[in-house]
């Protein structure tokens, strides 16, 4: 029953939007030269969307962002949010046939696996009606790399500008610093004296919170010169696996130090955020590697005791000699945006997308409506005051949710943040690794990350876990080297440095 | 016996109507959410493409097959995911037994419901609660379990970062999670005893302990081993989540099963056939169990699921 619904429904969709194609192609010929033009269209077009939903600012139907792209571009969604297991939703809708005409991907492997078999539309196609997106890509030579499919082909729409919002960097509890007249450490032994300094004030506590398995050493890393997996040096301009370096090597040892003297948590690889949290809001951590935006949010979990507690932007420390002050950079978003190829309508959707990436777009999707979300005072613009921070802003307007936007201006938002994070915001793009890049794999390559990598990846886990918690002497590091190399590791690095090469002959084509 | 036959298959059907229909939602049930799927496994057989579909996807053979027997991670996989459900088996299976056997000499039958409705209550906690628990009960540093143990004057125990105790912790949390439910087929068991058993044998002079093995046991015997023969046919299911969640890469060398590196290396990746095929053959695996157990039993103790 419902099944025919859906098809009538359908079947009277898509006439409504063959008629609005039509009404929009004599207006083009109409028009001619007007490449910004943001009219798509006279007749509204409804068209379905499936987007990632955030718990924290959940999809609503009446927020006001949509509003003003439909009066902007006359198209309008029918969302489809999805709260949890993003993939499986995905997948449903990619193998049911069923797709919506435009849904969020949740990796450029997934969008390049799907596209290459035809459930996508490669936008290189029609770079020719999206000329805003075209020259976005001109311009941003980086996403350009970072978004090709491993046969030079694009299925997968970028977004651009929230990445920044998820920076890593080391923080510290300035507030306890100052009355311990302490200052924050910028070398792996000054994090040591430091640490065990704060250990004695506060025997209770486990200095530095670090949490969820492994991946404390990730941010780590840039400060020993060396990475925590396969890696593009662009210094050497080579290819490397960071686990088995002698600088590596070096980290795993501090880490080890950490833990045995009681300056990490001892279960900090089962610890999650909740413990994580815990530890810095009981004042039993005080410096800690994680987002930057902690930096605001936690205080906010303390609400009115949170007189006291302040975190602040720590500079990351340096281990060895040819080590950099800098936090792990990660680059776009893994998210992006895909085109079915069974959509009625790709020509106004393809619009629609183009006019995202125009300055227009940015700025609407960005700003929103002038009186409605934001007034301008002395030629200056201010987000209405009842938006009380970014996330507030979000959680009212729909405005930089997955969704409403491609790209934003991140600067428009820098007046949401404290004072404090706006300096910190300030030094942080100074001490970031430049971006690995993102490459594009074949269902061949993909095995072998699949199969070999895999492998390799639980085999160093394991045993840098075992470094670290003592279970395993350190004079056992060669033989460990040895065993994960024997696993496959060049196996893996030759598909990374093939997929590289492509991608950089497919950028050099391109020019 | 000779009704049967002249009745028609029509008429049959005709007589039983009622039954039939009463039937059917099951029968339904059943063919479409168990018997239909099972062509789904042709999959594990073929390059499978999402968008393509079944109908249109490469075949490949046993490449997938040969993948996971190829793999280095597929003898430690597989011995990690049988010593565990074996442990979970001589652990956890006589548990519910014994708790209902105690339930069952509670005369107050309000105490009774009482110890029943508590101990079965965890059967409804998400996984992801019990890992939450368990984690902050094992911390080294404020969790109970570490606190007991320093009270007493021992060491304490960095239990989620050991690989030696990560079998213990998942089967114990587990019996907690389930020995409630678990008791209840027992339960049901245990009223079908004729009362008249007791009273003789309490005419015998039979004491309570006397009575629970000669009466008791016995009496639900049957139900016993028919669920022990469907346990060990579970033996290589063991869900993914909590494994997943309690697991840290310190403990991987016990903590990695199954279902965890086909999350990894199948799921995360995309790889459904390859999934498809390691889960085809943990069910040949369960189904040589099941048959054997079941062959055995009947042999042994005569009674057996078919």
């Amino acid at each position: 029953m419902s099944i025919w619904n859906r098809k009538l429904g359908k079947a009277a969709l898509a006439a409504l939007l063959t008629g609005s194609l039509l009404s929009g192609c004599a207006k083009d010929g109409a028009g001619e030269g007007g490449s910004e033009s943001v009219d798509l269209g006279t007749k509204e077009v409804t068209l379905e969307m499936m987007t990632f939903s955030h718990t924290n600012w959940p999809y609503k139907e009446n927020w006001p962002i949509y509003k003003f792209l439909k009066e902007e571009t006359g198209v309008s969604f029918k969302v489809q949010p999805v709260m949890s297991d993003y993939t499986t939703t995905m997948n449903l809708a990619i193998s049911s046939g069923e797709m919506p005409d435009l849904m969020m991907v949740n990796s450029l492997n997934a969008a390049n696996t799907h596209g290459s078999s035809g459930a996508f539309v490669d936008f290189f196609e029609h770079l020719d009606k999206m000329p805003n997106y075209k020259k976005f890509l001109d311009d941003h030579s980086d996403v350009k790399g970072a978004i090709l499919s491993p046969e030079g082909k694009n299925y997968f729409l970028p977004l651009y500008g929230l990445e920044q919002q998820s920076r890593r960097s080391w923080l510290y509890r300035d507030d306890i610093f100052k009355k311990h007249d302490l200052t924050p450490p910028t070398t792996y032994d000054e994090l040591y004296t430091t640490a065990k300094k704060l250990k004695e004030l506060y025997p209770d506590s486990f200095p530095i919170a670090v949490f969820n398995g492994l991946s404390p050493l990730i941010n780590m890393s840039p400060g020993f010169n060396t990475h925590s997996s396969y890696y593009f040096d662009y210094d050497t301009e080579e290819w490397r696996y960071g686990p088995t370096e002698d600088n590596y090597k070096v980290m795993v040892e501090y880490m080890n130090k950490f833990y045995t003297e009681g300056l990490v948590a001892p279960d900090f690889m089962a610890h999650k955020r909740k413990q994580f949290n815990d530890l810095l809001l009981q004042n039993k951590a005080f410096i800690a590697s994680d987002y930057i935006g902690i930096m605001d949010e936690l205080p906010l979990v303390l609400g009115d005791n949170a007189s006291e507690f302040s975190l602040d932007y720590m500079v990351p420390p340096v281990g060895t000699p040819d080590g950099k002050s800098q936090n792990v950079f990660a680059g776009l978003q893994g998210d992006g945006f895909a085109v079915a190829s069974t959509t009625k309508d790709q020509e106004t959707l393809l619009k629609y997308l183009d006019f995202l990436y125009s300055p227009e777009g940015i700025e609407l999707a960005t700003w929103g409506k002038e009186g409605e979300t934001f007034t301008t005072e002395n030629g200056e613009r201010k987000f209405n005051a009842e938006y009380k921070e970014f996330g507030d802003l979000r959680t009212k307007t729909g405005i930089a949710t997955i969704g409403a936007h491609t790209v934003l201006d991140m600067t428009a938002f820098e007046s949401m943040y404290s004072p404090k994070m706006q300096e910190a915001m300030k030094i942080a793009p100074d001490h970031e690794t430049k971006a690995q890049p993102r490459l594009a794999f074949t269902n061949e390559e993909n095995e072998v990350l699949g199969m070999v990598g895999e492998t390799v990846k639980k085999y160093h886990e394991e045993q840098i876990a075992k470094f670290i918690l003592g279970q395993k002497k350190m004079d056992e590091w060669d033989a460990y080297v040895k065993e994960v190399n024997k696993l496959g590791v060049q196996q893996v690095l030759d598909v990374y440095k093939a997929a590289y090469e492509r991608n950089q002959s497919f950028l050099n084509e391109g020019k | 016996m000779q009704a049967p036959k002249e009745m028609s298959f029509m008429g049959r059907v005709k007589r039983d109507r009622y039954l039939l229909i009463l039937l059917l939602p099951c029968a339904l049930y059943y063919l479409i959410f168990k018997y239909v799927p099972i062509f789904g496994i042709s999959i594990a057989f073929m390059d499978y493409n999402l968008f393509k579909g079944i109908t249109e996807s490469d075949w490949v053979g046993f490449k997938y097959f040969n993948m996971f027997f190829n793999t280095p991670d597929f003898w430690p996989v597989l011995r990690n995911t049988f010593l565990l459900g074996l442990y979970k088996l001589i652990f956890g299976f006589p548990a519910p037994i014994i708790l209902a056997l105690l339930i069952n000499e509670v005369s107050k039958s309000f105490l009774k419901r009482f110890v029943q409705t508590v101990s079965y209550l965890p059967h409804f906690i998400s996984n992801v609660v019990v890992a939450g628990i368990a984690v902050m009960f094992l911390s080294p540093t404020g969790g109970l379990i570490n606190q007991m143990i320093s009270a007493v004057g021992l060491d304490k125990i960095n239990f989620l970062v050991e690989s030696s105790w990560f079998r213990t912790i998942y089967i114990s949390s587990d019996i907690w999670q389930h020995i409630g439910w678990g008791t209840i087929i027992f339960l049901a068991a245990l009223t079908a005893i004729d009362p008249q058993l007791y009273e003789a044998a309490r005419m015998d002079g039979a004491n309570r302990w006397k009575q629970t093995l000669n009466i008791t046991l016995p009496g639900i015997a049957p139900a016993i081993v028919i669920i022990l023969i469907l346990d060990i046919g579970k033996i290589l299911e063991i869900g993914f989540e909590k494994v997943y969640l309690l697991a840290t890469p310190a403990t991987y060398e016990t903590a990695d099963i199954i279902s965890t590196y086909v999350y990894r290396v199948g799921l995360t990746q995309g790889n459904y056939s390859y999934a498809t095929a390691i889960d085809l053959f943990t069910g040949i695996i369960s189904f040589i169990f099941i048959i054997g157990a079941n062959y055995i039993s009947r042999r042994v103790s005569g009674s057996s699921i078919w």
